[in-house]
């Protein structure tokens, strides 16, 4: 183990404004101050969520200096993305100036690989096939040798689309996840939906349109329940394709969707019936937060990575498939 | 997994445990048959569980009968049982395709794919997982196994869909451009006229990964 290493992370990608900070080795979270934007109506608004970020930014910078001593910062990583440009560029531009005002290099780390790399060191999965599933993704990954391979992913809409778009149209409000969650535990009765699978990949833009035509003809909750089963078990057939196919006996789920009980359950009955291990964290990292963009920072800064101030403009379309994956062994112990 | 074999099958070795079914070498009626099982999985709750097993045995059984139809080598079928979700069927001898890729005859192999490939989206089926691992060769000849995930299709997208399926399974290889080139040539002199567009619309799906990252959310 070398010196330790302080990160503040700051994550903008949509809704959640972040402000974190690791210290490692050991892996230490010192502070996670996180500010969510809701909207009054519909889905994420770009520029209001970025407004949002920018009103919170300074309380929420202060909340964090009041914690940790930012004296004892050696880097600063932001996301840069994938994500909202509006959004991004506000964690990009506090994390500038942070840079700048304590003489630190800047990391700009990927917001995806960040989900996934908070998953592995919280639970110390060292190689495991990765259920990727927020809001605008859906993904089966894995971390092979320098890079990470996207081994089956959705065709059309991610499966937080899938919840968010079914949930605004029934005038649940957003995030849907929740919501959907609590009323999909009211009913055990099952409407046939689409089950979708090709190969790896996953299709989830007909299981809406067909929840959108059932919406006046069945009770909300036998529908919510439809959705979670039907689309759940999509991923959760991908994920142990995946594991079979390259032999690997660990599973772990990233992302906001992670969130849902049922979801990680039908992972663990699965991973129990193969003799693989499933391996949870506290729900709280699932979403989006400050604490993964540090940790990733510090993965990245390990690696080599640094970016000048000149050469940080945010990159809103990022393939995890240019990221480089932690170094072997990294958590192994 | 004891209780995943017909009566009156006697095992003799587990070919391949996947994710879905358990493929077993059996002696039946006195002849070597592969038993498909598709096993029960507990994360799914019963209903809906049935419901796949059960349809997937049902269309997997008769897509492999009716794909003989456009002269495509497939196993046969001697018994079936959608209920408890087993498929008896013929064994056929040979080595995996996918055991063959660093061999020099590989890349024939995938061209002469791409012309059984396009013999079977002629009559409108589609196989739903065209992998290496699911051609057996023997001797010159290919059988196409595993019709799991087939379905009854004359789409443009279904089509393309399942040869992205392929190009995606050799996107490993070093030589993956050229076998891909490979198997089009076969597959355009026997798919029939609407080739064209299933390679063009192949070159679109390939670009929609990229799609749903941009409109990226978080």
């Amino acid at each position: 183990m070398g010196e330790p290493l302080t990160c503040v992370g700051i994550e903008s990608t949509a809704h959640t404004f972040g402000i974190g900070v690791v210290k490692h080795p050991p892996f230490q979270i010192l502070c996670d101050v996180r500010r969510v934007y809701r909207p009054v109506s519909g889905g994420i608004h770009p520029s209001e969520a970025a407004k949002h970020h920018i009103e919170k930014a300074v309380e929420a910078l202060q909340e964090a200096i009041s914690k940790v001593d930012f004296k004892r910062v050696d880097i600063v990583a932001f996301a840069r993305g994938p994500g909202l440009g509006p959004c991004l560029r506000v964690g990009a531009a506090l994390a500038r100036m942070l840079s700048l005002k304590l003489e630190k290099p800047l990391v700009g780390v990927n917001h995806a690989a960040s989900h996934i790399n908070i998953a592995r060191v919280l639970t110390r999965a060292s190689n495991p096939v990765i259920l990727y599933v927020s809001g605008g993704n859906t993904q089966v990954l894995h971390a092979s040798g320098d890079k990470y391979v996207i081994l089956g992913e959705t065709e059309d809409i991610a499966i937080g689309n899938l919840i968010d778009v079914f949930a605004r149209k029934a005038g649940l409000g957003f995030p849907g996840g929740p919501k959907v969650m609590e009323l999909a535990s009211k009913s055990n009765r099952l409407v046939k939906l689409p089950y979708s699978i090709k190969g790896m990949n996953v299709s989830f833009s007909g299981m809406l349109t067909m929840l959108e035509r059932l919406l006046d003809k069945e009770p909300i909750e036998k529908l919510c329940f439809s959705l979670q089963e039907t689309a759940f078990s999509m991923l959760i057939e991908v994920s142990e394709r995946a594991m079979a196919m390259l032999g690997v006996n660990e599973l772990i789920i990233a992302g906001g969707v992670g969130a849902n009980t049922r979801l990680r359950q039908m992972a663990n009955e699965m991973c129990k019936e193969r003799n693989a291990v499933f391996k949870d964290y506290p729900k709280e990292y699932y979403a989006d937060n400050g604490v993964m963009i540090a940790w990733e920072g510090i993965v990245q800064y390990l690696l080599g990575e640094r970016l000048n101030i000149e050469d940080s403009i945010v990159k809103p379309r990022w393939r995890i498939t240019d990221v480089k994956p932690p170094p072997a062994g990294l958590y192994d112990n | 997994m004891l209780n995943h074999l017909p009566q009156g099958c006697t095992i003799i070795r587990t070919l391949y445990q996947g994710a879905e079914a358990i493929v077993t070498l059996c002696e039946w009626m006195d002849m070597k048959v592969v038993v498909k099982t598709r096993v029960r999985k507990g994360y799914r709750i019963r209903e809906l569980d049935e419901y796949i097993r059960r349809s997937r045995t049902i269309r997997e059984a008769s897509l492999l009968s009716l794909a003989k139809r456009a002269g495509v080598e497939t196993p046969f079928i001697y018994h079936i049982n959608p209920a408890e979700g087993w498929i008896i069927m013929s064994y056929v001898e040979g080595e995996n395709l996918r055991n063959l890729q660093r061999s020099s005859i590989f890349p024939h192999l995938i061209n002469r794919l791409g012309y059984i490939v396009g013999r079977l989206h002629s009559i409108g089926i589609v196989h739903g997982d065209l992998t290496p691992a699911n051609v057996i060769v023997s001797n010159d000849r290919l059988t196409l196994i595993d019709f799991g995930l087939g379905e009854y299709s004359n789409e443009v997208e279904k089509k393309a869909e399942d040869i992205y399926t392929l190009v995606s399974s050799l996107s490993p290889l070093p030589n993956n451009e050229a076998l891909v080139k490979l198997f089009l040539e076969g597959y355009k002199s026997s798919a029939g006229e609407s080739a064209i567009k299933v390679e063009e619309r192949i070159k679109e799906i390939s670009k929609r990964g990229r799609y749903v990252e941009k409109e990226l959310r978080h």
